[in-house]
């Protein structure tokens, strides 16, 4: 393939996100505070954050699926061209499930337990490419031998209870690829896994997404999951992304305060468990009620680095020599 | 005396618990379509729990290690196999008597939030066992409860509050406190950790190691994830279909396993 100089157009663009849950009379609770990042054609972002931080928000703000009293305040979504917050529903569910796919939490939820799982996966194909049932039923068996079915003409008979976690989660990743998808938006997928499983599945939907050439957004609050699937990381405190940057370079040497003392409470990695007995690190303190969210930078009371000035604002994501960028006064505030 | 009787009167002088050929199967189910046999969960298991200890038992879903943890807690008979416990076979013991022990040791689940009962008050939740140990309502009884509270960082004003309004880590750290009430002597965690946020999986782990210090305890933790557990453990018991392909002291495992699925568990634990 030739070199182009120009650098492609991303799959998904989203600038300045803000969102917020309502209670009815009053401003809306602020969850999202400005979030704003892109994601190029098949790559892969991982979304490191902890409870409450507004990961789970941000994907479904991303796939037009907020609950009742959730409200965009501000923002655009760009995907693939269209003003994803601006379509109309009908227009948008045309594009959920062919252009832009999910994978969630709980496999069960995704999948109705009075359907053969293959059929559902069909459906999709009827639905979105207007495939005649045989067609569509010979491609779902393939693709089910991908996700690594030993048997694929049992698994498209079998009903959803009859599997495993594992291997529900495997059908969820086919109904997710099955119409191609441009980008699938996954809510830590393997929270419901054993560890060796999960660590199979993130392996399985990672290499699939390669051949297909499919970008992800996968939020977790496990850096051990994102390591071994993003190309870059970006990590999240109260509603923000205060670090955005390429997978290694963020594990290995984390920049704003929060990531910093984030990762320092993961075990160092490798066998080894002789310094045992001193304290694991903490975060001292907690997140701010986002109901009374300070006016400076959110991490500010628990940061030890803080200096007068983050009380006052909170600090924009600043670029950083590299494909870094940081919301923290200590690496300049310049916008990026 | 036997050479057998002998080596296990010494085991049982450094061990709280010590477990011989644990049996237990399950019926499959009626969609299983095994019609009538019985589904093996764990099968011939030996384990000895060293006083003031911590064991790591470890596996991938349905290799037994969560069964073997609730037969370890007496909520379920074993088919097979002896519990000793303090010298006490348990697992000869009626209902009634098994309650002392039931006392001692305690069980702690993944998710508190389901065990913890609405209509309480984060007091009460903690009061309730000192009520069933037969602790009369009053000022000593709420002293109790509110000092166990402070030992795991939960603040005097949230003793009125409901326990809806808690998070995920102050959940756990309630049903920690709830069984320290009642003074056990072994706890079993079963995933306990997993599935909280890494910064409160860190404090949980040095709370943990505290309270163990603190009152003596011995703990067994029920995992798959050895990622945050392994900072807590001394021995490990590494399970797979049902038996226990490898054990030792935590330092040799975790540097030389020996074991496939050890080294899987292992690998998946790891960052990168």
């Amino acid at each position: 393939m030739l070199h182009d100089p120009r650098p492609a157009e991303p799959v998904l663009r989203v600038a300045d996100l803000r969102v917020g849950y309502g209670a009815g009379t009053g401003p809306p609770t602020p969850v999202l505070g400005g979030v704003g990042f892109e994601l190029a054609a098949g790559e892969a972002l991982g979304v490191l954050g902890e409870s409450g931080c507004g990961k789970s928000t941000l994907c479904l703000t991303l796939l037009g699926l907020l609950p009742p009293g959730g409200e965009v305040t501000a923002g655009t979504v760009r995907f693939e061209g269209h003003d994803l917050l601006a379509l109309p529903e009908a227009r948008l569910r045309r594009l959920r499930g062919r252009r832009l796919a999910m994978i969630f939490q709980e496999p069960g939820l995704a999948l109705n337990p009075c359907l053969r799982v293959g059929e559902q996966i069909a459906d999709l194909l009827v639905t979105h490419r207007g495939w005649r049932r045989r067609r569509a039923r010979s491609a779902v068996l393939e693709l089910l031998a991908r996700v690594r079915f030993a048997d694929p003409q049992r698994l498209f008979r079998a009903y959803p209870h009859q599997l495993s976690g594992g291997q529900r989660q495997r059908v969820v990743i086919a109904q997710a690829l099955v119409c191609e998808p441009a980008l699938v938006v996954a809510d830590e997928p393997t929270a419901s896994l054993d560890a060796v499983t999960g660590g199979e599945l993130v392996a399985l939907l990672r290499s699939l997404l390669r051949d297909l050439g499919t970008a992800l957004l996968f939020v977790s609050h496990d850096p051990a999951v994102l390591a071994s699937l993003a190309d870059r990381l970006a990590v999240m405190y109260a509603g923000r992304l205060v670090e955005v940057g390429g997978r290694d370079e963020v594990l290995a040497d984390p920049l704003h305060p929060y990531a910093r003392a984030l990762l320092a409470c993961a075990p160092p990695a490798g066998p080894d468990a002789r310094g045992r007995r001193r304290p694991l690190p903490t975060i001292p303190g907690s997140a701010p009620d986002p109901a009374a969210p300070p006016p400076g930078c959110a991490f500010e009371p628990r940061c030890d680095d803080r200096r007068p000035e983050c009380a006052l604002r909170p600090p924009a994501l600043a670029r950083r020599p590299g494909d870094r960028r940081v919301a923290c006064v200590l690496y300049g505030e310049e916008e990026g | 005396m036997g050479a057998g009787a002998a080596a296990a009167a010494i085991a049982e002088g450094r061990h709280l618990l010590t477990a011989r050929g644990l049996t237990k199967t399950y019926a499959r189910g009626r969609f299983g379509g095994g019609g009538g046999d019985r589904l093996p969960a764990i099968r011939d298991v030996d384990l000895d729990i060293e006083s003031g200890g911590s064991l790591v038992l470890v596996g991938r879903s349905g290799a037994g290690k969560s069964t073997l943890g609730r037969c370890l807690a007496l909520l379920e008979r074993p088919e097979a196999g002896s519990i000793r416990y303090r010298g006490v076979e348990l697992t000869r013991l009626a209902r009634r008597e098994l309650a002392t022990y039931r006392r001692q040791i305690q069980l702690i689940f993944q998710d508190p939030g389901r065990s913890l009962n609405p209509r309480f008050t984060v007091g009460e939740v903690l009061e309730e066992p000192l009520a069933i140990a037969g602790l009369r309502p009053g000022a000593e009884r709420r002293a109790r409860a509110a000092e166990m509270a402070a030992n795991v960082g939960i603040p005097e004003s949230w003793l009125g509050r409901s326990p809806l309004g808690l998070s995920g880590g102050q959940r756990q750290r309630l049903a920690i406190a709830r069984a320290l009430t009642i003074r056990p002597r072994l706890m079993i965690f079963d995933e306990s950790l997993t599935g909280l946020d890494l910064s409160i999986q860190a404090q949980t782990v040095n709370l943990l190691r505290e309270l163990q210090g603190r009152f003596g305890l011995t703990f067994v933790f029920v995992t798959h994830d050895l990622s945050m557990v392994r900072h807590l453990a001394n021995v490990v018991a590494v399970m797979e279909m049902g038996e226990i392909v490898e054990r030792g002291p935590a330092a040799e495992v975790f540097d030389a396993p020996r074991h496939p699925m050890t080294r899987r568990l292992l690998a998946a634990a790891a960052r990168g």
